[in-house]
């Protein structure tokens, strides 16, 4: 554990934004679990999807810092925020009686034990930046991993049917 | 790392210095009369009518989840864009006609669900369109 | 060409992925005078036929192919359980042609999705490594989602599609974390990251893995047991089973099931059959689930009344006799165990199919009751003594009893298990599918009761009839021929994890 410490990164000003970044994204997914009103937690889900972005920045990754930011944080939240106007959520939906549950120890324990084995499998190494530039993607995606690429689009052609399927509305 | 970024940091901090000054600046030297009007909800100048928080249609949601698609779809592009601009110069280490081929092939596929999903109706805005699976009135 | 000799090798995913596409659009072109009606037996036909051409391109292969970078492995696996995907649905378009024009629901979208469907079960077949995997994975997932929600109309297909979506969008998140974790590891041991299955071999092979990889391959496992509805993962099954489509039903329960199979009988072998030091912990876990999952689904299945459900239950005890095997393939890594269990699978296509069908024929047809209680079979023996004789046969196959592939199937899986020295486990999978006889026999028993008069109306359909045909050939002809099957599989499995 201690080597880990050492190698926290505060020395440099990347550690420090990852710190920033890491913390605000943490505070986020906080604030959008324990928001009383459904839409508040979604707006605060965007501020944690959006300090991920900045992770994957500081990792080398902008391919994915930007498809964070336009997919995620962007058309998925779409999504959210409409079902939770479809399902007319109130500001008090999400309140539950707060108690503890077997489900919730199991919950953070899982937790703590991923985090600790997390924490001490990459102690002592510093991870590596990876060229994830948009260029690079892009070779990878449409070179080594063209098989893939092609499938995600039959993926997405499954979407396209079901979501007609199942929403379109009856005729009758 | 950090420098190529320093762009896109300056200007969130300019975006995010512009509300804030603009915010403190107006609570400062704006004028405050509070009235009932101004404190309603706006619509487009309207007096505001009816419950703010009424349920969506849910044709919404069709709309919703084909722009998800599609937008998918468009962020796979980017990265072929660029791939293609450095095959054309004879830069990458795929040919161009077969980048070409591979995006067809993608956004072929995709037109094949824009098409049913066309021809279907799921783009239809009025309330006389929209085809369901039902071929015959039976069995529901 | 490289890439032309690619296409060739994966031509039976895109053969049936076109089908899928010209389906889809035939339901949507039409002359001035509307659409063109949404059922008919060109549909049926364009899918049979592209399901047909791809098992024949398969059926012919020889030896192991790779495409695309080794994303796509064509070999024995992927061959055997390719054959077996397909052989299912092609028989659930069949009994699917029957069930939508009984309900007027639309038939191009089902079967388009269907097929779909089988396209992502051959890629989790075909696997080369992670990343195809959860791409097939998801297609195979999402189009099965919708599926079970077909009957849009109906509370209980709403709910089933529901259930299935929401615990299989958490059980993929958990494999994909997994395999997160398993890149990683891979990185940290070899050097280099990679989602390939032979890079992860060769990284888990000397027992340098640390305990976050084994995290790793512990959570896709989960993700792919849920698939194939091994307790504890098996929650989902009885409600889903009973609220999809009985087409739907089918489906996902014997494709759904051989395809995760075959992506877990791939996933093993990278990581936990060559991992020194770490096989026997292996073992132990997948054969301790498989023994609770087959106890637990034959005690449930006892318990049901409606044939669906007890039918959910009877496919969750199969999972538990299938995970005997790969358990037994982890021990013992030899061609023979993969060869027994696909038969085992393709037998279960066939059988579970049949029932399914048998079902599809006698549920009730009011849109607010699909259920069939067990005992509204009761005296079909005496009315419809042609497809009662099939159910017998089904659940004979079902019970695994000879001369039916059931039989052998489960004999095939059972001492592969002794041989690779597991023969508690194989006691228990025996007194297990004792109990599973007596709830398989009484539904035998309920139809030739006497004395009760039949009430029930049939679905008469020739696609039905053709299918149960299909279903009880299959069940009989693979049990009585099982030397021919096991030939061909030697042939395909020939040098695999050579």
């Amino acid at each position: 554990m201690s080597a880990f410490f050492a190698h926290s990164g505060l020395d440099s000003v990347e550690g420090w934004f990852f710190y920033l970044g890491a913390a605000v994204a943490v505070v986020g997914a906080l604030m959008t679990v324990l928001s009383r009103s459904p839409l508040r937690g979604a707006l605060w889900l965007i501020v944690s999807l959006c300090s991920v972005a900045v992770l994957y920045l500081l990792l080398g990754a902008s391919f994915v810092a930007a498809m964070q930011v336009l997919v995620y944080a962007g058309a998925i939240m779409v999504l959210f925020i409409f079902v939770i106007m479809l399902l007319n959520l109130g500001p008090d939906a999400g309140v539950r009686p707060a108690y503890l549950s077997v489900a919730k120890v199991l919950g953070l324990g899982a937790a703590a034990y991923f985090t600790f084995q997390i924490v001490t499998s990459v102690s002592g190494g510093k991870a590596q930046a990876v060229d994830g530039t948009v260029k690079a993607v892009g070779t990878l995606l449409l070179g080594n991993y063209l098989f893939a690429f092609e499938a995600i689009s039959v993926l997405l052609l499954v979407a396209v049917v079901g979501a007609v399927v199942l929403g379109m509305k009856r005729l009758t | 790392m950090l420098q190529s970024h320093l762009p896109l940091f300056l200007v969130l901090v300019v975006a995010l210095g512009l509300g804030v000054f603009i915010l403190v600046v107006s609570s400062l030297v704006g004028p405050k009369r509070p009235s009932a009007v101004k404190a309603d909800a706006f619509e487009c100048g309207n007096p505001p009518s009816g419950y703010a928080r009424e349920r969506f249609g849910v044709k919404f949601y069709l709309v919703a989840i084909l722009f998800l698609v599609f937008d998918i779809e468009a962020v796979f592009i980017y990265p072929w864009a660029i791939v293609f601009s450095d095959s054309t110069r004879g830069a990458g280490t795929l040919s161009p006609l077969l980048v070409v081929v591979e995006m067809v092939v993608f956004v072929g596929i995709l037109m094949i669900g824009l098409a049913y999903a066309w021809r279907k109706g799921a783009l239809e805005w009025g309330p006389e369109h929209g085809k369901g699976l039902e071929t015959t009135t039976a069995g529901h | 060409m490289n890439m032309l000799q690619d296409l060739g090798t994966i031509a039976p995913l895109w053969i049936v992925a076109i089908a899928a596409a010209v389906v889809l659009l035939l339901t949507v072109t039409g002359g001035k005078s509307g659409p063109a009606p949404n059922t008919g037996t060109h549909l049926v036909m364009v899918s049979l036929a592209a399901l047909a051409a791809a098992a024949w391109l398969l059926v012919g292969h020889d030896g192991t192919k790779t495409a695309f970078s080794g994303a796509i492995v064509v070999d024995g696996v992927g061959v055997l359980f390719g054959l077996t995907v397909i052989a299912g649905a092609f028989i659930a378009i069949m009994l699917a042609a029957a069930y939508l024009t009984e309900h007027g629901l639309s038939q191009g979208e089902y079967f388009a999705l269907v097929l779909l469907s089988t396209v992502g079960m051959m890629m989790l077949a075909m696997a080369g490594d992670l990343l195809t995997l959860f791409i097939g994975l998801e297609t195979m997932s999402l189009a099965v989602y919708i599926l079970a929600g077909y009957r849009r109309s109906n509370r209980k297909s709403q709910e089933a599609a529901f259930k299935y979506f929401v615990f299989g969008a958490f059980a993929s998140a958990f494999a994909l974390f997994g395999m997160a974790l398993i890149y990683g590891e891979v990185g940290r041991v070899s050097g280099s990251p990679s989602l390939a299955f032979a890079a992860i071999g060769k990284a888990y092979g000397p027992g340098e893995v640390a305990a976050i990889g084994w995290i790793g391959v512990a959570l896709v496992f989960g993700g792919l047991a849920f698939k194939i509805a091994a307790v504890p993962f098996h929650m989902w099954a009885p409600d889903v089973y009973e609220g999809a489509p009985t087409p739907s039903t089918g489906f996902m329960a014997v494709g759904v099931k051989a395809a995760a199979f075959a992506g877990l009988c791939r996933f093993v072998a990278a990581t936990m059959v060559s991992a020194e030091g770490r096989t026997e912990t292996a073992v132990l876990s997948i054969e301790i689930i498989a023994i609770i999952t087959m106890v637990v689904g034959n005690l449930l299945a006892v318990r049901q009344t409606q044939i669906k459900r007890m039918l959910a239950y009877s496919s969750v005890a199969h999972a538990g006799y299938v995970l005997l095997g790969v358990a037994a393939f982890v021990a013992n890594p030899k061609p023979e165990t993969i060869q027994a269990v696909s038969y085992y699978l393709f037998g279960y296509t066939a059988m579970t199919l049949g029932a399914f069908g048998v079902v599809l024929a006698f549920e009730c047809q009011d849109d607010r009751r699909l259920d069939l209680p067990i005992s509204r079979l009761s005296g079909i023996g005496h009315r419809y003594s042609a497809t009662a004789l099939a159910l017998v046969v089904f659940m004979l196959a079902l019970a695994g009893i000879p001369p039916t592939a059931g039989f052998f199937g489960k004999l095939a899986v059972f001492s592969a298990a002794v041989d690779a020295g597991r023969i508690t486990a194989v006691i228990i999978a025996v007194l297990a599918s004792a109990v599973g006889a007596f709830y398989y026999l009484r539904i035998i028993v309920v139809m030739y009761m006497r004395g009760s008069d039949c009430q029930e109306k049939k679905v008469n359909s020739s696609w039905l009839a053709a299918g149960l045909w299909a279903c009880a050939g299959l069940t009989i002809g693979v049990g009585l021929l099982p030397e021919s099957y096991l030939v061909f599989a030697k042939r395909v499995l020939t040098g695999w994890l050579g």
